[in-house]
């Protein structure tokens, strides 16, 4: 892919975007986001998404989110704890004569744990993984709140405040990024939310979480206007480690045109070593969600990776399609299909199928 | 008939997609890199794993600041995270146990083992081929060194 490319994609999304914003309008998971209209922080104790659900999202998930309703279950076990937790059963195939083979496997457990140590102000926050393999920390923090302009200040373990904070680490925006489930770093983040802005800005040790290696830091931020149909924003995180200084700013975007909800975002990657060649890479996704009914959902995701501008035709795309269904609170099936559109050379089709039993609370 | 807003967002989102498929490969090896630049023979040394596996075909995640579960592997800093540190995903393991390769994460990995955690490696990338695993047990098997 050539630069002018990277026009074309960004003036192609803009444009894509406009066309679907109704005149006057503006629009966990993103795409419950993007369909509400709600700020992440409005169903999640961390205020830049996922983990552990507030009462809020709690309240949400059980009366909104499934087919069939049941009686409320709160998640706290008092005035000052609450608990949540996730766990994720994947079974997959892949239907190529090459590598067939399936498989079941736990990809999350996971618990939470929220102390409220002053309500409204100061919060003790856990997210801690239990399986698959050893224990590990994926979230654990300090949160202050109810600050200025809606504002808070985190410190501690979290995840990076960069793009749509989407649940497939795979995909190519979040792979590539290096901001996913599986890159937490250590650090101070503040934050605030007045009107409909949101910005959130971090300062870690740009080591994904292991011990500090310079005297140089990672910064990460990241601004949105959120409206209830529509929403615009964009990230950007310098980190300049030993050997290496890696650059990333991107756009993010999404619409709700009532039963269709859209969003996408563009990622431009700049990786520096103090000794090599530059590499500069380029990585888009758009999803389209289609609520077919309460609690049953359509989904459609095109991912698109440029690995090195430089080199011409070694672009790569993924598709995935499929559905998901609540069918009752606190359950999740997904099913989906997933094709990886490969330069012929890659001699192995790594297509697949993917159903996953989802439970959280 | 007058078109729909959803349809030319459609319409939209298909032109964008169809004017952004994957690319034809021309002048490219399996992953991706461009053919002709040869790096040394495949041999069970470091140097020669971080020419031919390391550095093209790793580090299209493994590398700068920000290599997924800590793992950089990029060349200079490959061996001091890969040799005697804990693995992430399965901590009662080695990333790399000198001597032993079939105690080492890494082998487990890129050979899609039974017990691994996660997806074999190089994820969505084609996996290495008997000669790039042989080539890296071989590694290990001699000691992991810094050759």
């Amino acid at each position: 892919m050539t630069r002018h490319h990277f026009w074309l994609w960004g003036a192609g999304l803009a444009a894509f975007l406009l066309l679907l914003a109704p005149p006057g309008l503006a629009a966990g998971e993103p795409h419950l986001s993007v369909r509400t209209g709600l700020r992440c922080s409005q169903c999640h104790v961390n205020r830049t998404g996922g983990g552990a659900r507030n009462d809020f999202g709690s309240m949400y998930a059980q009366t909104r989110l499934s087919t069939w309703r049941a009686p409320y279950q709160g998640r706290s076990l008092n005035n000052f704890l609450s608990i949540g937790g996730n766990l994720r059963v994947l079974a997959t195939g892949t239907p190529n004569d090459s590598v067939r083979r399936s498989q079941v496997e736990v990809t999350e457990a996971s618990l939470q744990l929220e102390a409220r140590v002053v309500p409204d102000a100061v919060a003790f926050y856990l997210d801690q993984s239990v399986g698959p393999g050893g224990a590990t920390t994926r979230e654990a923090f300090a949160l202050l709140e109810s600050l200025p302009l809606d504002g808070y200040v985190k410190a501690g373990k979290f995840f990076l405040p960069y793009g749509f904070r989407l649940i497939d680490d795979a995909e190519f925006i979040r792979q590539r990024t290096g901001f996913n489930y599986r890159t937490p770093d250590i650090g101070l983040e503040v934050g605030i939310e007045p009107g409909p802005l949101s910005i959130f800005a971090s300062v870690t040790n740009g080591t994904v979480g292991a011990g500090e290696n310079n005297s140089a830091k990672q910064f990460t931020t990241s601004a949105a206007l959120i409206f209830r149909h529509w929403r615009i924003g964009g990230s950007v995180s310098f980190n300049d480690g030993p050997g290496s200084r890696r650059d990333v700013a991107g756009g993010f975007a999404g619409v709700n045109l009532g039963r269709l909800s859209v969003l996408g975002e563009l990622d431009w990657i700049f990786d520096t070593p103090d000794e090599g060649e530059f590499l500069d890479q380029f990585a888009a996704y758009i999803e389209g969600d289609f609520l077919v009914r309460p609690g049953f959902n359509l989904r459609l995701t095109y991912g698109f990776l440029d690995p090195n501008v430089d080199i011409g035709e070694n672009a790569r795309v993924r598709w995935r399609f499929g559905a998901e269904w609540f069918p009752v609170p606190f359950l999740q099936v997904n099913a989906f299909y997933t094709v990886l559109d490969d330069i012929p050379q890659a001699t192995t089709d790594l297509d697949r199928l993917s159903l996953e039993l989802h439970t959280f609370f | 008939m007058r078109p729909t807003r959803f349809g030319i967002a459609l319409t939209a989102v298909a032109a964008v997609a169809a004017l952004s498929c994957a690319g034809d490969g021309t002048g490219l090896d399996e992953f991706g890199n461009p053919l002709g630049q040869s790096p040394p023979e495949l041999a069970p040394t470091l140097s020669s794993v971080q020419a031919n596996i390391f550095s093209p075909i790793c580090t299209q995640c493994h590398t700068g600041t920000v290599g997924p579960l800590g793992l950089v592997l990029d060349e200079g800093v490959a061996r001091a995270n890969l040799v005697g540190v804990a693995s992430v995903e399965v901590p009662e393991l080695m990333r790399v146990k000198a001597g032993e390769p079939d105690s080492s994460y890494i082998v487990w990995k890129i050979e899609g083992r039974a017990g691994i955690v996660g997806e074999q490696m190089p994820l969505a990338l084609p996996p290495l081929s008997a000669e790039q695993v042989a080539a890296i047990r071989g590694w290990i098997a001699n000691g992991a060194l810094d050759d």
